[in-house]
């Protein structure tokens, strides 16, 4: 027997297909060991977010709360003061951070 | 139908087990196969093998580009697990399937009715090493291309190709003596 009709046949052994197997509960044994699920509880979102809310705006709004939050930082950054900017990157970020802290599996 | 990616989606953003379900009855059979081709023939063990594989891949979902098929993603989690397993072992010698051979030898001999030249190929896979039988399972029997398999088992193309010819080489000395007993 040449070795190509060897090669070949012994593709066609690799390739001959087997019996499918079947699931066999197999699916619902892995489902009943998945780690717990995520709970993002709505309690806990709106809290956290209504304070990081009411503490941005407060530090936006009030002139000396303003100052001592955002004024030393910027002038020590940037001379000259971007305050809009700076504050909204600050609020962004406080957000971003209270929906992590939120959302986090315990 | 939902594709693989829309139900990958689902998973993510809603942690919905009902989609993960799905895409496990779909890829399941050929995840199992792979891996009992890696645990020459030892269904338990594979199922094991496959459960945490599974496992893994709801863990990493968000690992998933989608860049490859999902199968193969698959199948590259089923190969590093299966590593992992045998490295634990220490009963699958990875570099020179010595004590596979002497499995093979010890074997009993096949029936001879149809299913005899399957029987043969399974003994004779277990002479190979992991990654020869490897490299055959997913370019014939998972008919993934060369790339693609050289992927999944994380080496390169030229790699895969020398896996792929060694264990062709072995399993045609290996079957020709066999051929020779049953021919008429």
């Amino acid at each position: 027997m040449s070795t190509e009709h060897d090669d070949a046949d012994l593709e066609r052994l690799l390739r001959a297909p087997k019996p499918p197997i079947d699931d066999d509960g197999f699916t619902d044994r892995l489902l009943a060991r998945l780690p717990p699920r995520r709970r993002t509880e709505p309690w806990r979102v709106t809290i956290l977010l209504g304070f990081t809310l009411a503490a941005a705006l407060v530090g936006v709004l009030v002139p000396g709360v303003r100052e001592l939050m955002f004024g030393a930082p910027v002038d020590l950054v940037l001379p000259g003061s971007v305050l809009p900017v700076t504050a909204a990157v600050l609020v962004a970020m406080a957000l971003w951070g209270a929906t992590a802290l939120a959302t986090a599996e315990p | 139908m939902p594709t693989d990616r829309e139900l990958v989606a689902r998973v993510l953003v809603d942690d919905d087990r009902h989609a993960f379900g799905t895409l496990v009855r779909e890829h399941q059979a050929a995840t199992r196969a792979f891996l009992r081709r890696l645990t020459s023939g030892d269904a338990a063990l594979a199922d094991d093998l496959a459960q945490e594989t599974f496992l893994r891949a709801y863990r990493s979902l968000a690992s998933y580009r989608g860049e490859a098929r999902l199968s193969s993603w698959l199948f590259a989690i089923a190969w590093r697990v299966f590593l992992s397993d045998a490295r634990r072992r220490r009963d699958v010698l990875l570099g020179d399937g010595a004590s596979d051979a002497l499995a093979a030898e010890a074997a009993p001999a096949p029936p001879l009715d149809g299913a005899t030249e399957r029987h043969d190929l399974e003994r004779a896979m277990r002479a190979l090493r992991a990654d020869e039988r490897a490299a055959l399972a997913l370019c014939f029997a998972s008919d993934l291309s060369h790339e693609e398999a050289a992927s999944v088992l994380g080496c390169p193309v030229g790699t895969l190709k020398t896996h792929v010819q060694r264990g062709k080489e072995k399993l045609r000395k290996r079957l020709a003596p066999w051929r020779e007993e049953v021919a008429p």
